[in-house]
């Protein structure tokens, strides 16, 4: 039987990256499993545990019982006890029951008991809205664990991505919350086999540009990009930089970046409020990159509001391609 | 609303100046960057140029009399807004110089820091610039939101003046002064390669120590080539255009090749030079990196001038984006890498330096410092062995060529110390 040699590169969905992530780590190292409430037959929630159930047996893909705080604390005790757990929460939302375990306990450890042990726990979340699930289920609360020394916050946005920092969060000592964006499950891209990581607190240039830094991340940045097209029309050139981590942040690309466009546009689907953007732009005007800018820093974040069902109002409720667009504009056009 | 005209500080010791003539009359026309009116101060003569276009009222009247800087000395009306005589004619028609010295005092302490806090409303890198280029803020009309200054409205350079933080060229030697004051000039030389503009972050840093004047080598920067360049010819070049300049005697700071054109000039009868610092010098030895001259005077476009600059540093971060953007601009041109080339192709044939500076180094009596990085991988920082007792040797470790840039801080300091040392 002949067997047709790709020229292209293999294509993954965001969803069967992560999975295939989970499997390569499963195979290498027996310390690594799964928790997590409807994983294991039911495939998780949006599928992503699928059938590894049957490759790897219950014992390593766990279901939990709807307890997340039970479940948490579970999955710190096996990290803390030699375990490389992988945690996941149905929709990030619920990880607020488990607020306890995570920053009162999985955070502070290493430092409470002097380095003796650590907590090698990766948590999975589903984030972010447009599937019309509603305030409880649509949140963007990045920012809320970016905020907690001792832990690690990766936004991947595209498939490679996924699974390369999925794998980095495995091997990484300290405790790791990847949120994942729920319409990015289905996104299709370039993922190579086997193993690789992508480092933590990396972010990346996604477009090069010369009149302005848009920072973004998770499903934003594939938005700025759509908008960085449409500005290029009207001759304006963006920068786009995918954040990817948001603790650790790569300051120095964001420095860099806009010191050479002299203009800086955060957008972030979290709340506009002491939100990620809030934080990058008060490095910014701290740091050296202030002497360059040339156009008052945009924020153009997540509406002040719980996030409504109604699928117009949920829309207008987060940055669309046309209010990058527009805010863009506003700054590069200096009406602002 | 009518855009006053106030008297700029263009010059930092300035405190007042006075009005020589105005080149239109009261209730005339002016356009917007058009000459407005002469001004003299203790130092120099400047033509000032016209703020915004529209009608000239209030004109304070040419007396001979000392005016505060930031004093409003007239205003411009836009076509068909209503003149009204009384809008601030208390300080705006010529009172008596006492008066405005007494009713300016207020308005003084507000605009003595003069781009810092004036209420002009400007972003950050037209401040910058501003600041750089020794231009006052108030002088400009922004086309921002809300009339805001950008760095797009700051000019190049101070076109009217003749002095301090203008750009000349005559004898086809560019040079700036990248900062006024009274007291002995520093004159930087910049090394093969590189122009003025690199000195920039290391002055805007340094803390004030007098004037300080850069110069873009022969077939560097804004310079024309020179033909059958030695490090001598360029010295006698520089020297004429410290003639030119005024500048009989001064602090000479060198980078590389500056280094050893800085020490050329130092040893010269006709300039007399009260201290030398110089960076990762050449003239010190034969050994030079070849692989980097050729690699640097080939390289076609930014990614290939990132590679080959990145050797000039320990640490590649520290190579600011724009310093590769700098460098690319000039080779644009026609003719510039060829001029570099044939200079090269002088100076170190064989990438051998054919050129030594250490007896007249060590022959003179003045303040000498030598700056190596440890990991400079263009001249070896052993250059800097054996030139005696007297002069200071300061090598940094995790620095490479550019001690200038990469241990800024350091080099400004020692800049700061040998200036004073020399008294």
């Amino acid at each position: 039987m002949a067997v047709a040699v790709a020229d292209t590169p293999r294509e993954l969905t965001y969803a069967q990256a992560i999975q295939e992530a989970m499997a390569i780590a499963m195979e290498r190292d027996d310390r690594v499993f799964l928790m997590g409430e409807d994983i294991g037959v039911y495939g998780g929630a949006f599928q992503v545990t699928g059938d590894l159930v049957n490759r790897f047996g219950e014992d390593r893909v766990m279901d939990t019982p709807i307890s997340e705080l039970g479940g948490a604390g579970v999955a710190v005790g096996a990290a803390m006890t030699g375990m490389r757990p992988i945690f996941e929460f149905q929709f990030s939302d619920f990880a607020a029951l488990a607020m306890e375990q995570i920053v009162n306990q999985a955070a502070k450890m290493r430092y409470m008991l002097g380095g003796a042990v650590s907590v090698p726990l990766v948590m999975r979340l589903p984030a972010g809205s447009g599937t019309g699930a509603a305030a409880q289920h649509s949140q963007s609360m990045e920012a809320w664990f970016a905020h907690v020394p001792g832990l690690k916050v990766l936004q991947p946005s595209t498939p490679y991505d996924a699974k390369g920092l999925l794998l980095a969060a495995i091997e990484d000592p300290d405790p790791v919350l990847i949120f994942e964006h729920k319409l990015l499950y289905k996104m299709k891209g370039a993922v190579p086999e086997g193993y690789y990581t992508v480092p933590i607190g990396s972010a990346a240039i996604r477009r090069p540009g010369t009149d302005v830094t848009v920072v973004a991340s998770s499903i934003m940045v594939h938005r700025a990009l759509d908008a960085a097209a449409l500005l290029a029309g009207e001759g304006i050139e963006a920068e786009v930089i995918d954040l990817r981590s948001l603790r650790p942040l790569d300051t120095r690309t964001l420095i860099d970046s806009v010191k050479r466009t002299t203009r800086l546009v955060c957008v972030y689907e979290g709340v506009k409020t002491l939100g990620i953007g809030a934080e990058i732009s008060a490095l910014i005007a701290e740091s050296e990159a202030f002497d360059y800018l040339d156009a008052p820093i945009v924020r153009l974040g997540g509406a002040e509001c719980p996030l409504p069902y109604n699928p117009q109002l949920e829309k207008a409720a987060v940055p669309q391609v046309d209010d990058i667009v527009a805010a863009v504009r506003a700054c590069v056009r200096a009406r602002i | 609303m009518p855009t006053e005209i106030i008297l700029p500080r263009v010059d930092m010791d300035m405190t007042s100046g006075k009005i020589a003539r105005w080149y239109a009359q009261e209730g005339a026309r002016v356009e917007k960057g058009a000459l407005l009116f002469d001004l003299e101060t203790s130092k120099a003569a400047m033509e000032i140029e016209a703020p915004a276009s529209g009608i000239l009222r209030d004109a304070a009247p040419v007396t001979g009399d000392e005016i505060p800087v930031g004093q409003v000395i007239g205003w411009i009306y836009a076509p068909g807004e209503a003149y009204g005589a009384t809008v601030k004619s208390a300080t705006a028609v010529s009172p008596p110089a006492s008066a405005v010295a007494a009713s300016a005092a207020a308005e003084l302490r507000v605009n003595v820091s003069a781009n810092a806090g004036t209420g002009v409303a400007a972003t950050p890198l037209a401040r910058r610039r501003a600041r750089q280029r020794g231009i006052e803020l108030a002088t400009l009309t922004g086309t921002g939101a809300r009339g805001r200054i950008q760095a797009g409205d700051v000019p190049a350079q101070t076109v009217p003046s003749a002095v301090a933080g203008a750009a000349t060229s005559s004898g086809n030697i560019h040079r700036v002064w990248l900062r006024k004051g009274a007291g002995t000039p520093s004159v930087l030389l910049h090394g093969f390669g590189s122009e003025l503009d690199s000195w920039r972050p290391l002055v805007t840093g340094a803390p004030a120590t007098g004037p300080v004047l850069a110069i873009d080598l022969p077939a560097h920067g804004k310079s024309a080539p020179m033909a059958s360049a030695t490090v001598d010819a360029i010295a006698q070049a520089v020297a004429g255009v410290l003639a030119e300049e005024g500048v009989t005697a001064a602090h000479l700071a060198g980078h590389s090749l500056g280094g050893a054109v800085a020490t050329a000039l130092a040893a010269r009868a006709d300039f007399s030079a009260r201290s030398l610092i110089l960076l990762a010098s050449g003239g010190l030895g034969p050994e030079i990196n070849g692989a980097f001259i050729d690699g640097f005077l080939r390289a076609k476009d930014a990614d290939a001038l990132a590679s080959w600059l990145s050797m000039t540093v320990a640490d590649p971060h520290s190579l600011p984006r724009d310093f590769i953007s700098v460098s690319l601009r000039p080779r644009q041109r026609d003719g510039y890498i060829e001029g570099l080339r044939q200079l090269a192709d002088a100076l170190f044939p064989r990438h051998t330096q054919a050129f030594s500076i250490r007896d007249r180094l060590s022959a003179l009596t003045i303040p000498r410092r030598l700056v190596f990085g440890a990991a400079d991988w263009i001249i070896p920082a052993t250059h800097a062995s054996g030139l005696g007792g007297s002069v200071g040797v300061h090598i940094f470790p995790g620095v490479g060529h550019m001690p200038h840039v990469e241990a800024q801080a350091d080099v400004a300091r020692l800049w700061l110390e040998v200036i004073r040392s020399a008294g």
